[in-house]
């Protein structure tokens, strides 16, 4: 009896530390990491750009926020903004965080464009979290698991150059050589980790409130005036509507983080995601949130669709899909 | 043994971008990177390198049992246990930070609290913060859950009266008046928290106001935050055809006085009448108004 259990326990971590393994660093093609490090990349330049009109009513001298003023509300987080209040500052400052960042996207140097990138959205949000909302911690996740990932490999200006140097036979054997990375599966593990995580605390963080429950929970978000991104108040002439919808939400948002890993079930659930985020920009007048969700959704999506996409994309950009297409058989 | 010698640059070329990477972020030495060569890492701790031991024991008796159709790992077992290690705490902390943002419970918290240095500093988490400011539940439909604006009425030198208005108005590109409505909401969302905020429900008034009555070159100034009743799902159709107004509530308002070095508030309503989306359980839509 103590010999079978033992047996069992012994084939048990075997299976766990098997799969832990394979799960986690099993090479693989960091293609769709490059996409979602240019997708994230724009939204980022879009929130940090946004907020060079803004910069020294907000965070100068005399600005609505001084930094000293609002330390009670969040004095334990870092930020450089903390340390500058004059114009030429902040500009100057804030300029070269756009620089780093339009330099991440377009995939130039990722480790440490990407390190800077984080340090640059981090700062952004520290120096005034009241100013931000759900798209900036999407962000944040996001550029975290990128940063250390070869997510510049494809789709990218280094990239770009690299090929230039090379001949076509040299540019083929490289991209074949460096396509696979063990770093590329654990972002992307993460990635996929923290997103079901966060879409699972969004659904069962609903369950809190009646509101969810008995149907209204749409209509207090489309009732909003200084939310919402078109008028949906006529939908109250169809109260059925805004229930099945209020149930649907929080359906999506509960079977999404278990459905996801069901490889048969994936594209159904993530073109549910499509619609599932697209009504959020819709409820919350929020588009840099639900385009978030809709890019880090993408570390769900194969390397070779993205890379059968890559193929149809501009001439700069196929032959490096095509190597990398048989490299993968 | 501490590692200060770094990779001579023959070797650089040799080795792929992410096992480069790897051997920086581990600060291994260069023999390392040797087929089975030895891995120097620098010294640690003796729990955390019995953890790495028994991880390590524990994944060497999986890999006994590999399914040989699977690919090979490109990573050493033993640097293969450290990220394990990392990602365990990593994950760990994850877990406990979207565990504990609705009701945690005293030991979530204090597990909370144990990572917060690092959830906060990354901001991984929205939990433990003076107030929400990323509201995933997207709306709980309580009287913090709205839109609010705020106005601060100020008197220059000359004795001309002006009313600054937030969030104001004609802004672009858009999401540059919804971070001034996200401040709006910060300041509403504290004020209504009433006494249990207090220590927090002055703060941002203090800031905004201070910065608008001098800059306007007054001394004084009276700051209020509004929100406004959301209209029941029945009653759309009569606010619409303008039979029925949607109430204003006043949830913030103070007298401000600026000196050169201080701004002082004084608090006219600590909570007026707080804009209720709804009181007690929230009414179903269809349901009558009472």
């Amino acid at each position: 009896m103590m010999q079978a259990i033992s047996d069992y326990f012994a084939r048990l971590t075997a299976a766990i530390g098997q799969g832990w393994t394979r799960f986690w660093f099993t090479p693989s093609d960091p293609a769709t990491l490059s996409v979602i490090r240019l997708l994230t990349g724009l939204v980022v330049i879009y929130l940090h750009a946004t907020m060079l009109p803004d910069l020294v009513p907000l965070f100068g001298s005399g600005g609505l926020l001084p930094a000293t003023e609002i330390a009670p509300l969040d004095a334990e987080s870092f930020s450089y903004l903390n340390y500058l209040s004059t114009p030429g500052e902040l500009w100057t400052i804030h300029l070269i965080g756009l620089a780093v960042l339009i330099l991440f996207t377009a995939g130039f140097w990722t480790l440490p464009t990407g390190v800077l990138s984080l340090a640059v959205l981090l700062s952004d949000i520290h120096r005034a979290p009241m100013l931000t909302a759900r798209a900036e911690p999407v962000a944040v996740l996001v550029l975290f698991y990128l940063w250390f990932a070869p997510c510049g490999q494809t789709l990218s200006l280094q990239s770009l150059l690299r090929r230039r140097r090379q001949t076509p036979g040299q540019s083929a054997a490289a991209s074949a050589g460096d396509a696979l990375s063990t770093l590329a599966t654990i972002s992307t593990r993460l990635i996929q980790i923290h997103l079901a995580l966060l879409v699972a605390m969004m659904g069962l963080s609903k369950l809190a409130s009646e509101a969810w429950w008995n149907g209204s929970g749409v209509w207090w978000l489309i009732s909003r005036p200084e939310s919402q991104l078109i008028d949906l108040t006529w939908l109250s002439e169809t109260p059925k509507l805004i229930d099945a919808w209020t149930h649907l939400v929080v359906l999506f948002e509960l079977a999404f983080p278990l459905l996801i890993w069901i490889p048969l079930a994936r594209p159904l659930v993530l073109a549910a995601a499509a619609l599932a985020w697209t009504s959020l920009a819709i409820l919350t007048g929020e588009i840099p949130f639900a385009l978030m969700l809709a890019i880090a959704s993408l570390a769900f999506v194969s390397p070779r669709i993205v890379r059968a996409c890559c193929a149809r994309a501009p001439a700069t950009v196929r032959p490096a899909a095509e190597s990398l297409a048989r490299a993968h058989g | 043994m501490p590692c200060s010698s770094g990779l001579n640059s023959e070797k650089k070329r040799l080795i792929k971008p992410d096992l480069y990477l790897e051997v920086r972020l581990f600060l291994l030495h260069d023999r390392g990177l040797h087929a089975g060569g030895k891995i120097g890492f620098v010294p640690m701790a003796a729990p955390l390198a019995a953890a790495v031991g028994a991880l390590q024991e524990f994944k060497d008796k999986a890999m006994a049992n590999a399914d040989p159709s699977t690919p090979p790992p490109q990573w050493s077992s033993e640097l293969r246990s450290w990220v394990s290690l990392l990602l365990f705490a990593h994950l760990f902390a994850l877990f406990v930070a979207v565990t504990t943002y609705t009701r945690p419970s005293a030991l979530q918290s204090t597990l909370h609290g144990l990572f917060a240095p690092y959830l906060r500093n990354l901001h991984l988490t929205a939990s433990g913060v003076s107030y929400p400011f990323a509201r995933y539940y997207l709306t709980h439909a309580s009287e913090s859950d709205l839109d609010f604006s705020c106005e601060v009425d100020v008197t220059n030198p000359q004795g001309e009266a002006d009313k600054v208005l937030l969030p104001p108005e004609g802004l672009w590109p858009p999401i540059r008046t919804r971070r001034y409505q996200n401040l709006v909401n910060a300041v509403g969302t504290l004020a209504a928290g009433g006494e249990a905020n207090d220590q927090y429900s002055s703060v941002l008034p203090k800031a905004i106001a201070g910065s608008i009555v001098r800059e306007h070159g007054a001394k004084q100034g009276i700051f209020r935050c509004r929100s406004t009743f959301l209209p029941d799902i029945e009653n759309m159709a009569d606010v619409k055809a303008g039979r029925r107004k949607l109430q204003e509530n006043t949830v913030y308002e103070a007298q401000v006085f600026v000196s050169p070095n201080s701004v002082e508030l004084l608090k006219k309503s600590q909570r007026l009448e707080v804009a209720p989306v709804e009181k007690s359980p929230p009414k179903r839509p269809g349901s009558s108004q009472p």
